[in-house]
């Protein structure tokens, strides 16, 4: 009867998992969005050094997390994310208002993409 | 390429860790539950080697669970026998005395000619040799056959709080006799693992006699 506790072990480290995975692409996803607004603020407010420097680390800080997310969800859309937001830094200077838009509107709907990836049906 | 060397090595080992877990029933001839599990087991186990765009975790999570569920699945199939009939079947008698149960046989689907292979597999030769012949839940035919200058063999009259019927019509007996004789021994048929007769000598094992229950 040993096996029915590894069984149940087995289950309660699934749940654990999962549930930690779930909380793990959720604050990613969150992060991301989080480091994007903040990127687009400074361009906004026409703080172009600050703002180029800022979608940097975003792109370094997903680049990061995409080590864990690749073992969550499907690879091409973590790597699509990656592929936009390493094109943002370029972005971000006063002849490329409408590109930088665009970018981030794709890099948003991307990350929306990956949490759909793992908690849709 | 290197993703799918470490994946295969990874899910060999996921899958090898499962099976063990699950234990020697899945390794042995399988009920039909069973090869489902196994089945499903081999098919996520090749998801994330054949396509690297899914994660690891698309096959690992599922195939742990599978292990993990077909464990409880099996472990509640211990503890009530007419779920595991339900769950596994119950052996068919095609062969009694020496005759041919035609009617389960077209049942079960099985030519004469499959007949004839599996016990000639057994090394019988003549259906006249079989006391009782079964088809068991998972495909295989199993015989009783008497030998010469011994006692018939031993048949199953209660198995797991389950009466085989057709076995104590053999003998001339039912199942009030049944219920009779073990009350006489002062038991339930709760309290029966295995109950064998041959008409003369009887074998009766009890549930939990001894040290953790070995009998």
């Amino acid at each position: 009867m040993k096996r029915n506790w590894y069984a149940l072990f087995l289950l309660l480290l699934l749940g654990a998992g999962l549930w930690w995975a779930s909380w793990y692409v959720r604050d990613a996803s969150a992060r991301t969005q989080l480091e994007l607004r903040q990127a687009y603020a400074c361009t906004l407010a026409e703080d172009y050094d600050a703002a180029r420097q800022a979608f940097y680390t975003a792109a370094a800080n997903t680049q990061a997390r995409s080590r864990i997310l690749l073992l969550l969800v499907r690879r091409n859309l973590v790597d699509q994310l990656n592929q936009t937001m390493a094109t943002l830094p370029s972005y971000a200077n006063r002849d490329n208002q409408a590109d930088l838009a665009v970018e981030i509107s794709r890099a948003m709907a991307q990350l929306n993409q990956m949490q759909a990836s793992f908690f849709g049906f | 390429m290197l993703s799918s060397v470490y994946r295969t090595v990874v899910v060999y080992i996921v899958v090898i860790v499962a099976m063990r877990l699950m234990g020697k029933r899945q390794l042995g001839e399988l009920q039909p539950a069973e090869l489902v599990t196994t089945f499903l087991i081999s098919n996520v186990a090749s998801i994330c080697i054949d396509e690297p765009d899914l994660p690891l975790a698309a096959s690992v999570v599922p195939i742990f669970l599978i292990a993990a569920l077909e464990i409880l699945n099996s472990t509640a199939a211990w503890f009530f026998p007419r779920y595991a009939q339900l769950l596994f079947g119950k052996p068919v008698t095609v062969l009694r005395n020496g005759e041919i149960d035609q009617n389960a046989l077209a049942h079960l689907r099985i030519t004469p000619a499959d007949l004839s292979e599996a016990l000639r597999g057994k090394d019988i030769f003549t259906p006249e040799d079989v006391i009782w012949g079964v088809v068991e839940p998972n495909g295989s035919i199993s015989a009783a056959v008497q030998q010469e200058g011994s006692a018939p063999p031993m048949l199953p009259l209660l198995i797991d709080r389950l009466a085989y019927k057709d076995n104590l019509q053999t003998f001339g007996l039912d199942e009030n006799w049944l219920d009779t004789t073990l009350k006489e021994k002062g038991l339930r048929r709760r309290d029966v693992m295995i109950y064998l007769y041959n008409g003369q000598d009887s074998l009766l094992v009890t549930k939990k006699t001894a040290h953790k229950g070995r009998s």
